[in-house]
């Protein structure tokens, strides 16, 4: 403004009228041409400059689906868990014009609410009441046609699972909220909560129904309270089937009884019985203490402080290592402990993975139960079984160790394409050995009922007494399972069955032990799961096969082999 | 200077006019595309909805009870499985034309051919010995029509699907 005021001095008052609109019109005409500049510029920079160009390819935004939690899928791609948009009824109170009229219309289309509490509910003084969750299309359709104002919908994310109870225990459940309230639900809730790829299970749904299957007959058959099934991939440590009944329908409301959704496959800990003689044999084995050829006297009970170890199958003779575990042998097999010693057990017993928890995803494990103190007393029982507790899970998990060539492999309840090199605990002639004896074991020992032919299969079986009153045992509940592998000239998969509490039967000659409970299951499993499994039957008199799994028994002088 | 005005003028009306009509057809096609995206979406949830039920429609115990009322199909058992090393050798056809010719041993040498493999000899069969019989055959897929070479071919299918009829 100052050289304006110098030329007021020097013009007239006309002159510096004009003088004054020109240099305001001036200064404005810059401004705006600025302001014209700046536009210019940032239009310039948006077009051109920025990204350097316009992309060739339009980002989509928001065209892909997500649902809030990823789906569980088997091996084989089904869904075994995945979720559903579906329409939730709430009410307003304040909108509502008479809530006992509304109530009483609202129950004649959702029978299962109660008129009373629907009618409390929409006199509060809220604005946003729960009425139902999940409603059924058919169920959305009826509602919307009584046209009660006040009553609205909102989309919810529910959880489904199409295949009902048949995996109930891996998956888990989630609550009405969508959090993963038991198994993998549980475990992987944040994965699932955050991805979008859907988790792959390794469970093969086949196999998982017929071992379901097959072991609800054994159970209904024997009047069992309950039971599991395990079949595992002996090399890559995948679970391929994990049953445990009675199980639930994780699609269900209401409450879950504690019976039903307790995993025995992996939470509950047993005394397994006779079955652990596989791992003491192999331990005597593996320690150089016993041989295939050599042998113990089993003429006499054990006698120790109050206890009195004896056989189920009294042969009253010596006995050779293969007839021992083939007869299954208590004094045998503790005798065979006692020579290896007890610090030599309770480091095998650490080393095949019995005395922690198992590596398995699920937040249901147990944890094995073993004595604080090892004393003599407890090699001798752990040599057959009692006096520690393991979950079905380690069992196969250990029996997949001893027979695939003494490699112990995590297992695990996800699909994986390269195992890890895992971790050597027995010898790869101690696993031959041992395959040998539980071959033996099925064509002539104890197992008898589970030969599949062409399958190969060899095992153990278990009967066990479960702890009664008084820390005795009770000799009328018992725990019966059968744990074998397949094919046994190269083993492919390990399958245990195991049934509580079954009860003698007329068709069983009153015996309720694993061979007569658990083996013929397995044979059938076996027999219906192998071709899925892409295992096939082969011709068990060709001589390679013979060769492989011949045993020499010496105190009977013969030969076992595959014509057995 | 009244001239360039008017050109100036109706430069600006054309770039208003042009603009309006570009943000328009802008709009419309924002529009197109989130219709298309919602489209997107709402066949996706379908395609959602549909796996569910495929998955629900798949239970093993389901496809099984059908299976039994609707089809004669029964689990395969191990009988039903064979190898091919288990077929007989096609007899020859003299009518058609196959001619026998034995290849010794001491021949396969010196035509330094391997060893021909040995068949697994069958329940007491006798084994040829001192040479491998061969017979040469017209093609293999010519048979296919004649009525004696159907058996086997719908056995060995059979095999490959992993059922048999009851």
């Amino acid at each position: 403004m100052k050289p304006i005021s110098r030329s007021v001095k020097i013009d007239g008052v006309a002159k510096q009228a004009i003088e004054i609109g020109r240099n305001r019109l001036l200064v404005a005409g810059c401004l705006i041409a600025l302001g014209f500049i700046a536009v210019g510029g940032r239009v310039i920079e948006l077009s051109a400059l920025r990204d350097h160009n316009e992309p060739n390819v339009a980002t989509s935004t928001g065209s892909t689906l997500t649902t809030g939690r990823a789906d569980i899928l088997d091996r084989n791609g089904m869904l075994l868990a995945t979720s559903l948009r579906t329409p939730s009824l709430y009410g307003d109170p304040q909108e509502i014009l008479d809530a006992d009229r509304a109530a009483q219309r609202l129950v004649t289309v959702l029978t299962d609410l109660n008129p009373a509490e629907v009618a409390a509910q929409l006199k509060t003084e809220r604005r946003f009441v729960w009425l139902k969750r999940t409603l059924t299309p058919t169920e959305q359709f009826e509602v919307n046609n009584l046209g009660i104002p006040g009553l609205h919908f909102q989309d919810e994310w529910r959880r489904v699972y199409p295949q009902g109870p048949l995996t109930a225990h891996a998956v888990g459940y989630t609550n009405v909220d969508g959090m993963g309230q038991a198994g993998l639900e549980q475990a992987f809730d944040d994965v699932l909560r955050s991805g979008r790829d859907p988790l792959r299970l390794s469970l093969d749904l086949r196999v998982q129904h017929i071992v379901r299957e097959e072991l609800a007959r054994q159970i209904i058959s024997f009047e069992g309270i309950g039971g599991t099934g395990v079949v595992l991939d002996v090399d890559s440590g995948e679970t391929i089937a994990m049953v445990s009944l009675p199980d639930f329908d994780p699609n269900g409301s209401g409450d879950i009884p504690d019976e039903a959704e307790f995993n025995r496959a992996s939470l509950g800990v047993y005394e397994m019985g006779s079955t652990f003689k596989i791992f003491n044999t192999a331990m005597a084995l593996e320690e150089g203490t016993t041989s295939l050829t050599g042998g113990y006297d089993a003429t006499n009970p054990i006698k120790i402080s109050r206890f009195t170890i004896n056989d189920d199958h009294p042969k009253a003779r010596w006995l050779s290592t293969p007839e021992i575990f083939m007869y299954s042998s208590n004094i045998g097999s503790v005798k065979m402990a006692m020579d290896a010693g007890t610090e030599a057990q309770k480091a095998f017993m650490g080393r095949i993975g019995f005395l922690g928890k198992l590596p398995l995803e699920l937040p249901e494990r147990g944890r094995p139960l073993w004595p604080s103190t090892w004393r003599e007393i407890n090699t001798m029982t752990i040599a057959f079984g009692h006096g520690i507790s393991v979950s079905p899970m380690h069992l196969a998990s250990g029996v997949a160790t001893v027979v695939n060539g003494g490699i112990k492999q995590p297992i695990t309840l996800l699909r994986t394409d390269a195992p890890g090199p895992g971790e050597r605990v027995i010898s790869e002639n101690t696993s031959h050995d041992m395959r040998r004896l539980m071959r033996l074991v099925v064509l002539g020992g104890t197992g008898r009922k589970s030969a599949a032919e062409g399958y190969l299969i060899g095992g153990k079986t278990g009967t066990a007494e479960k702890p009664g009153g008084r820390g005795g045992y009770n000799k009328k509940s018992l725990i019966s399972s059968f744990v074998a592998a397949f094919p046994m000239n190269a083993p492919r998969y390990v399958v245990l069955i195991m049934v509580d509490e079954p009860k003698g039967q007329k068709h069983s000659h009153g015996y309720a032990s694993g061979g007569w409970v658990a083996a013929p299951a397995v044979k059938r499993i076996v027999e219906r799961a192998a071709p899925l499994l892409g295992v096939a039957a082969v011709d068990e008199n060709a001589p390679e096969i013979r060769r492989e799994l011949m045993i020499e028994v010496p105190s009977e002088g013969g030969k076992y082999n595959a014509t057995f | 200077m009244r001239r360039s005005t008017i050109i100036w003028f109706l430069i600006a009306t054309c770039v208003g006019v042009a603009l309006f009509l570009l943000k328009y057809e802008v709009q419309n096609k924002e529009d197109q595309l989130a219709a298309l995206h919602r489209g997107i979406l709402a066949d996706q949830e379908a395609i959602h909805v549909l796996e569910a039920e495929w998955s629900y429609l798949n239970r093993p115990d389901r496809l099984e009870a059908l299976v039994r009322r609707h089809l004669n199909l029964v689990p395969m058992e191990e009988r039903r499985l064979g190898a091919l090393e288990a077929l007989p050798m096609r007899m020859p056809d003299f009518e058609s034309g196959d001619t026998i010719i034995r290849i010794t041993e001491e021949e396969l040498i010196a035509a330094n051919l391997p060893p021909l493999p040995e068949m697994r000899p069958r329940h007491g069969a006798p084994r040829i010995s001192g040479g491998i019989m061969v017979a040469r055959s017209a093609p293999i897929l010519q048979p296919i029509q004649e009525q004696g070479s159907v058996g086997p071919r719908i056995s060995a299918v059979a095999m490959t699907v992993g059922m048999g009829v009851q």
